[in-house]
């Protein structure tokens, strides 16, 4: 506790003092550069960024993506929990040799899905599911290799089903680390989707920047930079707080 | 009664090097009584103890027990599912609670008012409690202990041995005690096997005369003391450097 009260005020400083530094200068003293735009002009940008950009849709468009196909990714998992674990433990081998596709770049997939899929948002939201339920069910495969043996030990002994065991004792053994991942899907997803619809050219934050980058509209792309920062933070601090709530154990 | 009848285990690593961790061992689990196996360190006695709960798989000889007979295995990691309070580990794998009956156990392990605590940080004391309390609402014919006391302090030590003794006289289980150390087995058990290792194989048994009714002061009866100097030779007999890790 104390180490995150230290943490989180070490944080805070540091923005101040970046923030400080920025201010003075790149409001006073470079006001004119090709780096970092004025702190005054950033305000007047967003105002801008909000009539001529649309940004309200596509903040709309690209967070209902993401936490929709985050939420729906969740849903798919604790539905048929059992039966993926089951596949994963007993296909193991075979799953294992799909490892060699973890070197392809995740902005190649991002180019792909976009060649393959329509433009539109339900296309979008698919390849956001898939993305998500991919990563989750990888990390799945992971956790239920890492299982304690004494949790099985046990659970054989008593004569549980092996259905239940993977439901029961795999299933929630991995549930710690599974849901902690979600953090890391959260900014994957972010910067997958925000690749898809910068492809796209159609909709969403992606759209914008692409359009922004189009008219070299540097003050807005350093805003949207902003925007998308604090969305994405917000994002991961409701993700960490309800994991926090929900799951309260550790696998050990 | 359980009879473990010329059991062996063979294992083979990768390279297919075989190697023989137990050799005809054979020993009986008489009913309602508390039996160990004293053997130094990586003996088998792990393995011993999987082999007569069905945990694992026997190369030669078998396990002659009654067909619905269950044998309960607590592994020497004591836990408990980290997601469960005490009251659902302790009826985890019961598929017709009996609640008066699991409240019942909790009462006499001593858990009452940590029904609905997690156990996860807990002392090894407190997880002992619930393994027991988890294997008795099976009711079991026998209980193998592997290792229990390795982890805990002395004072945690002492109430647990006068708990497994306290099981024994009110649940009539069978118990079969996994260890190395000499005073536990003797304090507890009704009989005890020696086993050598490389290959864990069983040298000598002792029954243990001793009173039924045991306290504290039975450490330093001359009887005890007799016992104890007899199963310390027998193991002198052995290779020293195969006793390293056999306390007293």
């Amino acid at each position: 506790m104390k180490e995150k009260k230290i943490l989180l005020q070490n944080s805070a400083a540091l923005f101040v003092t970046l923030f400080f530094v920025y201010v003075v200068l790149f409001e006073f003293i470079l006001p004119i550069n090709k780096v970092l735009p004025k702190p005054s002009l950033l305000y007047e940008s967003f105002i801008h960024i909000w009539s001529d950009y649309n940004l309200l849709l596509a903040f709309t468009t690209t967070t209902s993506v993401i936490y929709i196909a985050i939420a729906l990714s969740i849903l798919f998992l604790y539905t048929g929990a059992g039966y993926y674990i089951k596949l994963l433990v007993e296909l193991k081998y075979s799953i294992q040799s799909f490892q060699i596709f973890r070197f392809i770049p995740v902005f190649f997939v991002a180019v792909l899905f976009n060649f393959w899929l329509p433009n539109n948002l339900l296309a979008e939201l698919l390849f956001g599911l898939l993305i998500a339920t991919f990563l989750v069910i990888i990390k799945l495969f992971d956790e239920s290799k890492k299982i304690k043996e004494e949790y099985l030990l046990v659970a054989w002994n008593l004569n549980l089903l092996q259905s239940s065991i993977y439901k029961k004792v795999y299933w929630k053994s991995a549930l710690p680390a599974l849901s902690k991942y979600y953090e890391k899907v959260h900014l994957t997803l972010w910067t997958l989707i925000l690749i898809y619809e910068f492809i796209d050219n159609t909709h969403g934050f992606g759209f914008i920047f692409r359009t922004a980058l189009d008219y070299k509209d540097f003050t807005a792309l350093y805003t949207l930079g902003i925007i998308l920062s604090l969305l994405i933070w917000f994002g991961n601090s409701v993700i960490r707080y309800v994991n926090n709530k929900i799951i309260y154990w550790s696998a050990e | 009664m359980i009879e473990v009848k010329n059991i062996s285990k063979e294992y083979s690593d990768d390279n297919g090097f075989k190697k023989n961790i137990l050799k005809n061992v054979s020993l009986d689990i008489p009913s309602e009584k508390i039996t160990s196996v004293i053997a130094a360190s990586c003996s088998g006695k792990s393995t011993l103890l999987k082999i007569i709960s069905g945990l694992e798989q026997t190369t030669h000889g078998e396990i002659i027990k009654n067909g619905n007979q269950k044998i309960i295995y607590i592994p020497s990691q004591l836990f408990s599912f980290p997601w469960l309070n005490v009251e659902e580990n302790i009826s985890f794998g019961i598929l017709k609670k009996d609640s008066a009956k699991i409240q019942s156990i909790i009462n006499f392990v001593g858990l009452e008012g940590y029904e609905t605590f997690h156990a996860n940080n807990k002392s090894y004391g407190f997880r002992f409690r619930i393994a027991l309390a988890r294997s008795l609402a099976h009711n079991p014919a026998a209980i193998l202990l592997d290792e229990p006391f390795n982890q805990m302090d002395i004072q945690t030590k002492k109430e647990i041995l006068f708990l497994i003794r306290e099981t024994q006289n009110t649940y009539k289980t069978s118990f079969l005690l996994a260890t190395t150390n000499i005073t536990e087995a003797l304090f507890l058990s009704g009989k005890i096997y020696l086993m050598k290792k490389d290959p864990g194989e069983i040298i000598s048994d002792h029954v243990v005369d001793l009173p039924q009714k045991r306290d504290e002061s039975i450490y330093d009866s001359e009887k005890f003391i007799q016992f104890r100097l007899q199963i310390e030779k027998s193991f002198k007999k052995i290779d020293s450097q195969k006793l390293f890790s056999l306390s007293i």
